[in-house]
C-alpha cells in the first residue's frame, strides 16, 4: 500500500474506547522492568485511581514496561518500602503455551471419572464437525469443579508446555469446567412456574 | 486419554512469545459490589480463586473501595470503575474462561445501562531475521515520506539508512450494516518486552449498542453479542496477526 492510499479515519471517541491503554500494560501483573525504586504505597495507590478513573480504558499487557520504569523513576515519594520490578530481559520468565484446547461435555460420571465427548477448539472455533470420546480421571480435575462434574456439563481440556521462571519446561494436560452464575431467587421461581404451566395445560 | 500422537498443534503461531486477552465493558458499574466474594458467591470464579486475590501473600495489587475494585486470581485480572469493567488474562489457556466470565458477569447484571464492549486480543512475536523485521515496519510505515518531516538535524540514522522507525500504528474498519455497530482496530509495533526482533500486535473487536428512544443498551443486550460474537473475533484477530508477521 502506497501511503495515498492510506486512508485516514477519525479518532477514537476517548470516553467510549474498548482499546488497550498503557495504564494497565503499565501496571497489570506483567508489568516489569529492572529496576529496583522506592515507591510511597499511597502515592501509588492514588496515583493509580487517578490514571484509571481519567483515562477511563485499559488492559493488561507488558508492552509498555518502559512506561513503568518512567512511572517508577518520576516518583519522589519518602522512602517507605522497596519495590523490585523483574526484568523480562529477552523472554518471559513464566509462560504458559497451549497447543491445543477441545471443550467437551461430560457424557457418563463415574465414581472415579467421567466420560468426555470432545470437540476441537481452533482459533476460538469450535469445530463440532467431528467428536472425540476421552476418559478421565478426577484426580484431573481440581476438587472445586468436583460438584460440576455432572452430565451434560461443559469442560475445557488443553494441552501444551509451560515454562517456569528457572527456564526448565514441562508439559501441561489442564481440565476445567464452565462456570455458569448461580440462578436467582427470581429466576427459580419463574422457572418453577413456568413447569407447572405447562404441566398443568398438559 | 487421547493418545498425543493423534494431536495436531493447531493455533500455535510460530514465533509467539507473550500473549493476552481482555474484555472491557462501557457503562455504568457498582464497582465495590463486584469483588472477589460475591463473584465466587455466585459461581463464577472457585472460592479458592477469591481467596487468593484477597490474600496478603498475592503479590497482585488489591483494591476495593467504591470507586474501584482491582483484583487478580491466579489466572483473572479485573478492574473496575464506575465507568468501565476490564477483565484480562495472560493465560492463553483460559482465555475461552475469560469469555464464559463475561458473559456470566453480564448475566448476573442484566438491566446494567453498557453502550459499548471490546473483545481484545494481543501478542509479541520474536521475527527471525533482522531482514524481516525491518521489512514488517517498512511495510506498515513506508519511511521516505516521514523523512521529509524529520530533515537533516542531530538525528541518529537507524540501520537501513532512515532517521525515522516505526513507532505504531492503528488501523481502523468499521462493520457495514449486517453486524452489529463497531469497528475492529488493529495496532502493530515493535515489541518493548520482546528485544531484540520483536513484533507487537494487538486487536480491539469494539461494539457499540446505540440508545434506542434514549433507552441504553444493558448487559444482557452484551451478553448475547460476547457469547456470539468472541469465535469470530478470536479467529479473525489469529488471521490479522498472522497476516501482519507473515506479510500476506
Amino acid at each position: 500500500m502506497t501511503p495515498s492510499q492510506v486512508q485516514l479515519v477519525p479518532s477514537i471517541d476517548q470516553a467510549n474506547r474498548t482499546q488497550p491503554d498503557s495504564y494497565l500494560r503499565s501496571f497489570g501483573p506483567d508489568a516489569s522492568g529492572s529496576t529496583t525504586s522506592i515507591i510511597d504505597p499511597v502515592r501509588e495507590l492514588k496515583d493509580q485511581i487517578d490514571a484509571l478513573l481519567a483515562q477511563t480504558t485499559g488492559i493488561l499487557n507488558a508492552q509498555h514496561d518502559r512506561d513503568l520504569k518512567t512511572f517508577v523513576n518520576e516518583l519522589k515519594a519518602p522512602e517507605i518500602r522497596r519495590q523490585e520490578v523483574r526484568s523480562l530481559g529477552s523472554f518471559r520468565l513464566d509462560r504458559t503455551l497451549p497447543l491445543a484446547t477441545w471443550e467437551g461435555v461430560v457424557e457418563k460420571r463415574y465414581s472415579s471419572g467421567f466420560l468426555g465427548r470432545l470437540a476441537l477448539v481452533d482459533n476460538g472455533i469450535t469445530d463440532t464437525s467431528t467428536f472425540k470420546f476421552s476418559e478421565f480421571d478426577l484426580e484431573e480435575v481440581s476438587e472445586s469443579d468436583f460438584e460440576l462434574v455432572q452430565p451434560g456439563a461443559t469442560f475445557y481440556w488443553s494441552i501444551g508446555r509451560r515454562r517456569n521462571e528457572a527456564g526448565t519446561v514441562t508439559n501441561f494436560s489442564f481440565v476445567r469446567f464452565r462456570r455458569l452464575p448461580r440462578m436467582s431467587v427470581v429466576a427459580q421461581r419463574a422457572a418453577v412456574k413456568s413447569i407447572e404451566t405447562a404441566l398443568a395445560g398438559a | 486419554m487421547l493418545p498425543l500422537a493423534t494431536l495436531v498443534k493447531v493455533g500455535k503461531m510460530p514465533g509467539k512469545e507473550l500473549s493476552g486477552a481482555s474484555i472491557v465493558f462501557n457503562g455504568s458499574f457498582n464497582p465495590a459490589s463486584l469483588n472477589p466474594t460475591w463473584l465466587a458467591d455466585q459461581n463464577l470464579i472457585t472460592q479458592e480463586s477469591a481467596e487468593y486475590a484477597l490474600s496478603p501473600d498475592n503479590p497482585k495489587p488489591l483494591t476495593i473501595i467504591p470507586q474501584l475494585t482491582a483484583f487478580s486470581t491466579d489466572w483473572l485480572s479485573a478492574q473496575i470503575n464506575p465507568a468501565q469493567a476490564i477483565i484480562f488474562t495472560d493465560d492463553e489457556a483460559r482465555e475461552v474462561e475469560l469469555r464464559d466470565f463475561g458473559v456470566g458477569l453480564l448475566s448476573l447484571l442484566p438491566e446494567t445501562p453498557v453502550d459499548a464492549m471490546g473483545i481484545n486480543f494481543n501478542a509479541h512475536f520474536r521475527i527471525e531475521s533482522e531482514e524481516k523485521w525491518h521489512a514488517i515496519g517498512d511495510r506498515f510505515l513506508p519511511k521516505a515520506p516521514w523523512e521529509g518531516v524529520f530533515p537533516e538535524g542531530p538525528w541518529r540514522v537507524r540501520d537501513g539508512g532512515f532517521r525515522v522507525g516505526l513507532r505504531t500504528v492503528t488501523a481502523e474498519v468499521n462493520r457495514d450494516e449486517s453486524g452489529p455497530p463497531g469497528a475492529v482496530r488493529m495496532e502493530v509495533a515493535p515489541s518493548l518486552v520482546i528485544e531484540p526482533l520483536g513484533l507487537f500486535c494487538a486487536v480491539n473487536c469494539h461494539f457499540e449498542l446505540p440508545r434506542v428512544a434514549g433507552k441504553r443498551a444493558n448487559a444482557l443486550d452484551f451478553s448475547e453479542i460476547l457469547e456470539r460474537e468472541w469465535p469470530l473475533a478470536k479467529s479473525m484477530s489469529f488471521e490479522m496477526m498472522e497476516s501482519v508477521r507473515g506479510g500476506e
